[in-house]
């Protein structure tokens, strides 16, 4: 079963670099899953009931590359195939199903952005046992 | 305040120029940066863990001759010290009172840095549990560097 991946954000991306990052890492992923970006300032209405969500938050747990990717690959193993990541730090972490802290320091939505296509491609990556740089 | 980036190889991604462009430019207005790119080693997944210590002593040496003598030493390190970009901000101005004007920034190579450079560091940053590309770490810290700049500039 294909993963299905949404990336629901509040910010718009507003810098050059960070749109070419996510289509060259969109790409990349084509390979292994469906990923979709979606910005919007109201997240709610994008979440479905069967959504796995996934909310990165500063508060949130602090885990290697490696175990998000056995997460991600658990999730695919139990069913799961629709997964959101919420990039969003209004979103209620109780309706949240996992929360994800990628760094205690403030970054930039642009670079956020960047640092978690980044983080998803190498995880499926690590999935399939394939080489990847650090 | 002058900094320097002591980083490992030539950035590949153009989106990963323009990015570090970006930050550079708008630096100039805070402080001195400059970014050190010492050459790499080539690394295949091939590598025996003696190769790639080899590896790593060989960027390790020419990131040393980069490094100034009188300068305070941030080694960016995943098992480093994880700080909020408030306490970023305010570790960098505590350097700045103890009277020292550089600040040397190291970002290992692919497979990491040298146990030599992680003891002669200064500090051990860790930004996150999560391993990122190096080269995506120079785009990083650059960004958080002048988010400092931006904080101190907000309450001096």
């Amino acid at each position: 079963m294909t993963m299905r991946l949404r990336i629901i954000t509040t910010e718009k991306i507003q810098n050059k670099f960070a749109k070419e990052a996510v289509a060259e890492y969109s790409k990349r992923l084509n390979k292994y899953c469906k990923i979709e970006l979606k910005t919007t300032k109201s997240v709610d209405k994008e979440i479905r009931e069967r959504d796995y969500v996934i909310k990165i938050d500063k508060e949130g747990q602090s885990i290697s590359s490696e175990q998000l990717a056995g997460r991600l690959s658990l999730l695919g193993v139990s069913g799961t195939s629709d997964i959101v990541v919420v990039l969003d730090d209004g979103y209620d972490t109780a309706k949240s199903d996992f929360n994800l802290n990628i760094s205690i320091m403030d970054i930039n939505s642009d670079l956020m952005l960047v640092i978690l296509y980044e983080q998803i491609y190498r995880a499926f990556r690590i999935i399939h046992n394939e080489p990847y740089h650090k | 305040m002058n900094i320097r980036v002591i980083a490992v190889g030539k950035i590949k991604e153009r989106y990963l120029r323009q990015g570090i462009e970006i930050y550079l430019k708008s630096l100039g207005r805070f402080c001195d940066v400059e970014i050190i790119e010492v050459a790499d080693e080539k690394a295949p997944e091939s590598l025996s863990s003696a190769q790639e210590a080899m590896v790593k002593s060989k960027e390790g040496q020419r990131i040393k001759s980069a490094i100034r003598s009188d300068s305070y030493v941030i080694a960016l390190a995943i098992e480093g010290q994880a700080l909020s970009s408030q306490a970023f901000a305010k570790k960098l101005r505590a350097i700045k009172v103890t009277g020292r004007e550089n600040i040397d920034f190291i970002i290992g190579g692919s497979l990491g840095l040298d146990d030599e450079i992680l003891r002669k560091a200064d500090y051990l940053l860790s930004f996150s549990k999560l391993t990122f590309p190096h080269q995506l770490m120079r785009l990083i810290l650059l960004e958080q560097i002048h988010r400092a700049m931006q904080i101190r500039c907000i309450n001096q």
